[in-house]
């Protein structure tokens, strides 16, 4: 359907011709691979192929977009026509834009790339997990093993001229074990998504992924219920990067603050987190599931600071809030896929490392929770309210960590947390966990990453007062 | 493909019908369409307009066994059509023997009676008189309190689907239903405080969307009502769910009643059929019949009918919620379950929000949940909530940045109370609720 080049001057005239600041077209073709190995057995094997163009027009403030799937002439100039109804400031003169192609860095490492693994390649790599948790632990009693792969081939044409194609591989794995003992069941669920090609199950054998699974039931089995209450939070390196991603990544985002609906509004230049805090966003490191060669509007990204030791001096920036923010857009314009238009969204979001042990810290908490896997979370922009499933924590007592706990969930306020944040360890991690992050209906890859963080005093939702 | 070689739906499922049935395999192949706009409008200006159409196909393979592959494709051209059914084959070449794994049977199959969920008038509401709703109850939001000071991501969209499926058992079903909302998003300021809240409307029928001043005004009393808030002391406590917030927990209950978690023994509710589940006073049914009814539906994903099923009765559990996979599995009659529930009800009572909260007494009146903490295997509930404290059976001051959590089978059992004012517009709809059970995790 999309495989030849489109007439994209000339798109990019029509959609132009009644006025706009801005316009681009927005051509992608995806082919999604997944596979589901349940009991023991091969369940479905499936793909999806979505291909389809979208033709985007700024006039100040607002946007008109319009969709199609068909690499017909007359049906993409129609399409152009439609999201150039937004704008009515006077056309400019057509042909006006000269596209020049930009090359991008090569930030998916693709050793082996997606298009040459083979589905018996990843029956053998589910079965050999699925095989390993069963044969290790007879508490297991439904293992589910998901192995799944997305080629995604981008091409944006803007109206100043940047012409620039990007192909993303990204791999997942996932396992979800549901164990029992007597009475009590209990299910976890552990995964790996990367930017890649084959090379990533290579990495990630999936003994590995038995292993983390194994202990992980063997942890939650053993768990006791969440006290509730207000204490000191300890959240392990890594994991915690969903905090922040939720405490201030999204407050962070410059179309709310442009607007002045965030908490974070207005405030570039104050403190707005303890000086310890050094806050990143960056969509450059290679084989991460959130980096990006180009962003979805055609720029490369590279790495922003958001909170440099406690002030605020950045926000995550689109085209559009750049624009009208004054300042250049950081790369952070991304979307879900060509049926949507673009937002600032984050990409590799963490906490820059500190300088304690990371031993040190939990032996510093008297009474508390030390939170090891995080699960979803969410936030209130407004507000900074913000909240997250714990999926694996354990109690501190006396500066050490005792039982295992669980059906806990945190929540907290955004500004106030920051400023909570009392001790950092040295020890930063990345997720490899493959991260999703939805706004507006919209779903993206994320990373994440961080330090061991001690929060001096945070809400836990448990059921045991 | 180009706009000349595109296929009818009539052409285009006859013809992934006989590409089924030439490589011999049982399965199902449909054809999907969308078309719609969708408007972002703030301080009664457009932020942004998006029209879309889509067109889609599916075709699931039975090979022999049950070996299963799938495939989805926007390319619905003749081509496209046989290289899907193609690699759905070899795909399923690929999968082990599942005897659950197959067609729905002929007497199971096919549309139940139509519940009028089409909108005959879809194509007179454009996006201008979206933008117009949602100016309107933006205006009527800021007239209802001064402290409504902006808005932010108010938005109205109308969309119509179609969708023609066959399967090789010879059934063919074809369906066409159509969605128009909109949401007036308020967010006030009150010294340094500031709130955001937000409610909307919607319909299969434009013309049956709820009028904006109304929208508007309601947007405008939840937000500016958060105001002054404290947080509750932790501890055990009664707790009042409005309807809103109940019909968030009723939809857990759903999904702890599907027949994909039963089959997986990820569910609490596992081996009730027949038991005591709730308390008494909580029966639930799911109608698909509903006439224009918000989760009303002829078949489910497989072209299974839908059908009107007893879930609780009196507290007792009649059925789980089957996928056709799930209903052959587990020996369970098929309900029709593929696409989750339709219009799932729990059965009205008697008493008002306030008659609860003054049954109440003492505890916490929640609207809004935050958060996902939420373990359906294990069967324990741990979420923020946001809402109003009672103090001697009245609501005192708006209470945030607190959590609710307790064990589902002991929430549920401790249902005491059940409202009258279950909201029309929701599919899956509970009055008010008043439990006992829950654990506040505050200050």
């Amino acid at each position: 359907m999309f495989d030849a080049p489109l007439p994209y001057e000339r798109l990019l005239a029509t959609a132009l011709a009644r006025g706009g600041d801005y316009a681009d077209i927005y051509v992608q073709r995806t082919r999604s691979r997944s596979l589901s190995y349940e009991e023991g057995k091969v369940k479905r094997a499936s793909e999806s192929l979505r291909q389809g163009v979208g033709i985007r027009v700024q006039q100040g403030d607002a946007t008109g977009y319009a969709v199609c799937e068909e690499a017909d002439t007359d049906l993409l100039l129609a399409a152009a026509r439609r999201a150039a109804a937004i704008a009515a400031s006077g056309g400019l003169p057509a042909g006006t834009t000269s596209l020049s192609s930009r090359a991008v860095p090569s930030r998916y490492a693709q050793e082996r790339p997606l298009e040459q693994g083979t589905l018996q390649e990843r029956i053998a790599y589910a079965r050999r997990a699925s095989q390993q948790v069963s044969a290790r632990d007879a508490r297991a009693q439904w293992i589910s093993v998901n192995v799944s792969d997305q080629l995604d081939q981008v091409t944006i044409a803007t109206s100043d001229g940047i012409l620039v194609t990007d192909t993303r591989p990204r791999l997942w794995v996932g396992i979800s074990v549901t164990g029992a003992v007597a009475e009590r069941r209990e299910s976890i669920y552990h995964s790996i998504g990367l930017a890649g090609g084959m090379e990533v199950l290579d990495r990630h054998s999936p003994e590995g992924l038995a292993d983390e699974a194994l202990r992980r039931l063997d942890v939650r089995l053993r768990a006791i219920e969440s006290p509730a209450g207000e204490m000191p939070v300890v959240i392990a390196r890594g994991t915690g990067g969903t905090m922040i991603h939720e405490a201030v990544g999204h407050g962070l985002e410059a179309d709310f603050n442009r607007k002045g609906v965030s908490a974070y509004s207005g405030k570039i230049g104050e403190m707005v987190a303890n000086p310890l805090v050094t806050v990143f966003d960056r969509g450059d490191l290679p084989g991460d599931i959130g980096a990006l060669n180009v962003d979805d509007e055609g720029i490369i990204p590279g790495e922003t600071t958001l909170i440099e030791q406690g002030r605020l001096v950045g926000y995550l920036n689109d085209r559009l809030s750049a624009r009208i923010l004054g300042v250049s857009p950081s790369g952070n314009g991304r979307r879900q896929d060509y049926s949507h238009v673009p937002h600032p969204r984050m990409r590799i979001t963490g906490l820059a490392a500190g300088q304690d042990a990371p031993q040190d810290i939990i032996a510093g908490v008297a009474k508390g929770l030390y939170v090891s896997v995080i699960g979803g979370g969410s936030v209130d922009i407004t507000k900074g309210d913000f909240n997250f499933q714990v999926e694996e924590a354990f109690l501190i007592e006396d500066g050490r960590l005792t039982a295992p706990v669980r059906g806990a969930c945190l929540i907290g306020n955004g500004p106030e947390v920051m400023r909570r944040i009392t001790r950092l360890g040295n020890d930063l991690l990345m997720m490899e966990s493959g991260g999703h992050c939805g706004k507006f209906g919209q779903g993206v890859p994320v990373g994440q990453g961080c330090p061991t963080t001690l929060i001096s005093q945070m809400v836990v939702g448990g059921s045991r007062s | 493909m180009s706009a000349a070689e595109a296929l009818s739906v009539d052409d285009a499922v006859a013809l992934g019908l006989s590409c089924l049935r030439q490589a011999g395999c049982a399965g199902g192949f449909s054809v999907s369409a969308a078309d719609g706009w969708e408007v972002k409008v703030r301080d009664g200006r457009a932020e942004t307009v998006t029209s879309t159409t889509s067109r889609s196909l599916h075709v699931t393979v039975y090979a022999a066994e049950g070996r299963t592959g799938a495939m989805a494709s926007g390319d619905c051209s003749p081509a496209g059509i046989r290289a899907a059914v193609g690699t759905a084959c070899e795909l399923a070449a690929f999968g082990d023997p599942d005897p659950w794994s197959t067609t729905a049977p002929v007497e199971e199959s096919g549309l139940a009676q139509d519940p009028d969920i089409d909108d005959p008038d879809f194509r007179d509401f454009t996006p201008e008189q979206g933008i117009a709703l949602v100016a309107s109850g933006e205006q009527a939001s800021r007239a209802a309190d001064p402290r409504v000071c902006m808005s932010d991501y108010c938005n109205a969209s109308a969309s119509r689907h179609t969708s023609a499926m066959v399967s090789t058992t010879g059934v063919r079903v074809d369906n066409a239903h159509a969605r128009s909302e909109f949401a007036v998003v308020a967010i006030a300021k009150q010294g340094e405080e500031r709130q955001i809240s937000w409610r909307g409307t919607s319909a299969h029928r434009w013309s049956d969307l709820r009028p904006p001043a109304i929208i508007g005004q309601e947007a405008a009393a939840k937000v500016v009502g958060k105001f002054g808030w404290k947080r509750a002391a932790t501890g055990p406590a009664a707790v009042v769910l409005d309807r809103d917030s109940a019909s968030v927990f009723l939809n857990l209950l759903a999904w702890s009643l599907s027949g994909d978690a039963i089959f997986r023994r990820q569910s609490w509710c596992l081996e009730r059929l027949g038991s005591q589940l709730a308390s008494a006073l909580v029966s639930i049914v799911d109608d698909p019949h509903v006439l224009r009814g918000p989760g009303s539906r002829r078949c489910d994903h497989d072209g299974v009918r839908s059908r009107r099923v007893s879930v609780l009765a009196d507290g007792r559990l009649e059925n789980y919620l089957v996928s056709g996979y799930a209903a052959r599995r587990l020996g369970h009659p098929y309900t029709g379950h593929s696409a989750g529930p339709s219009n799932l009800r729990l059965r009205p009572g008697s008493a008002s929000q306030d008659d609860l909260v003054r049954e109440a007494g003492t505890g916490l009146l929640v609207t809004d949940w935050n958060g996902w903490g939420v373990d359906l295997t294990a069967g324990t509930f741990s979420r923020g909530a946001s809402g109003f404290a009672i103090e001697q059976g009245r609501i005192t001051h708006p209470v945030q940045e607190v959590t609710l959590a307790g064990r589902l089978a002991d929430l549920w059992t401790g249902v005491r109370g059940v409202g009258n004012d279950p909201d029309p517009e929701q599919g899956v709809a509970s009055p008010c609720l008043l439990i006992d059970g829950f654990t506040i995790g505050g200050s």
